[in-house]
């Protein structure tokens, strides 16, 4: 079902999205 | 009974149509092989992407909306979209501590016997060996998770993503070196050589399975609104047709296919496990 395929697809970029922003957060705290 | 956005009795009542008499007892026809309710063919499934297999309002989407019922456990949600986070935050810090190695010079090292002739920035080697093991550990985990639950998985595109943002920071490096007129050939062919190994195997799982492999029944992380009474109705009536033809015949369903449609009453949730075990322990005595 298609609906089904966009709400994994989204919701996994949405995660993939998070770790993004959560490495890049904790670098910049890590090493200032 | 809730109301169902389709026409489900006047699609399960045709009689002209084979679908439904082409199962065991309890086991629902596949989208696949239906006929819409009018004699049209539904067309063919998509090999790649997923599908929707018919028109709002015909007997193959029903049965398509009734799949969907079968969720993906919560748990198993959970393990799929953190084990996701986890990869691009392993690939993320390793992209970025290569840049900051780069920034000076490209090499560094710290601590043992030895003396570092260029000291690393502070906290990047333990990002970068963190982000290497919690990276590698959570791909293993996300591609297990994603492939095994039937979803779309993007597990196809982390070793692209891997090889292809380190071979950017070859790349730009070596036309923007820190210090000093680029090209820098020593980093210019290890950044053609990433990119190579990132963009290949992309482009072959591109041409082979596509870029999210998944089956065709993609399982649903929430249910549609009337699913679960639409696949016990479906299965319910599915029954009864096998039941009729079985008393036509003269001949009755075998202990085999009896016990199938009772588990699949059991898994649509028209029978609670209690009733489920009643009705087996009847059947077998």
């Amino acid at each position: 079902m298609t609906r089904d395929r966009i709400t994994w697809m989204v919701l996994q970029v949405l995660a993939a999205a998070g770790g993004v922003l959560f490495a890049l957060w904790l670098f910049d705290r890590a090493t200032s | 009974m809730a109301v169902v956005p389709f026409h489900l009795d006047s699609a399960l009542m045709d009689r002209k149509n084979p679908a439904l008499s082409c199962c065991l007892p309890g086991e629902l026809p596949h989208p696949h092989t239906l006929s819409e309710p009018h004699g049209e063919k539904v067309p063919p499934p998509r090999t790649r992407g997923g599908g929707s297999f018919g028109p709002p309002g015909s007997l193959s989407y029903a049965v398509e909306v009734a799949d969907a019922a079968e969720l993906v456990p919560f748990k198993r949600v959970i393990w799929i979209l953190g084990s996701l986070f986890l990869v691009s935050a392993g690939i993320t810090l390793l992209f970025l501590g290569m840049r900051s190695v780069m920034d000076i010079g490209g090499a560094c090292a710290s601590g043992g016997p030895f003396v570092p002739v260029q000291p690393c920035p502070d906290g990047v080697p333990a990002l970068m060996i963190g982000g290497i093991w919690i990276g590698m550990l959570a791909a293993f985990a996300y591609g297990w998770s994603s492939l095994s639950a039937g979803i779309p998985s993007f597990v196809g595109l982390l070793w692209p993503a891997l090889f292809m943002s380190l071979g950017w920071n070859f790349l730009q490096y070596a036309f923007d070196p820190p210090f000093g007129d680029g090209p820098v050939w020593g980093w210019l062919l290890p950044g053609i050589i990433f990119e190579l190994m990132g963009a290949v195997p992309l482009w072959l799982l591109f041409k082979t399975v596509g870029l999210t492999p998944q089956s065709n029944k993609v399982r649903a992380v929430l249910a549609p609104p009337g699913a679960r009474t639409v696949a016990t109705a479906i299965r319910a009536v599915t029954a009864r047709r096998t039941d009729a033809a079985a008393v036509a015949t003269g001949s009755r369903p075998d202990l085999v296919s009896e016990l199938e449609r009772l588990d699949a009453l059991r898994r649509s949730g028209a029978l609670s496990d209690e009733e489920y075990d009643k009705a087996k322990r009847r059947l077998l005595a």
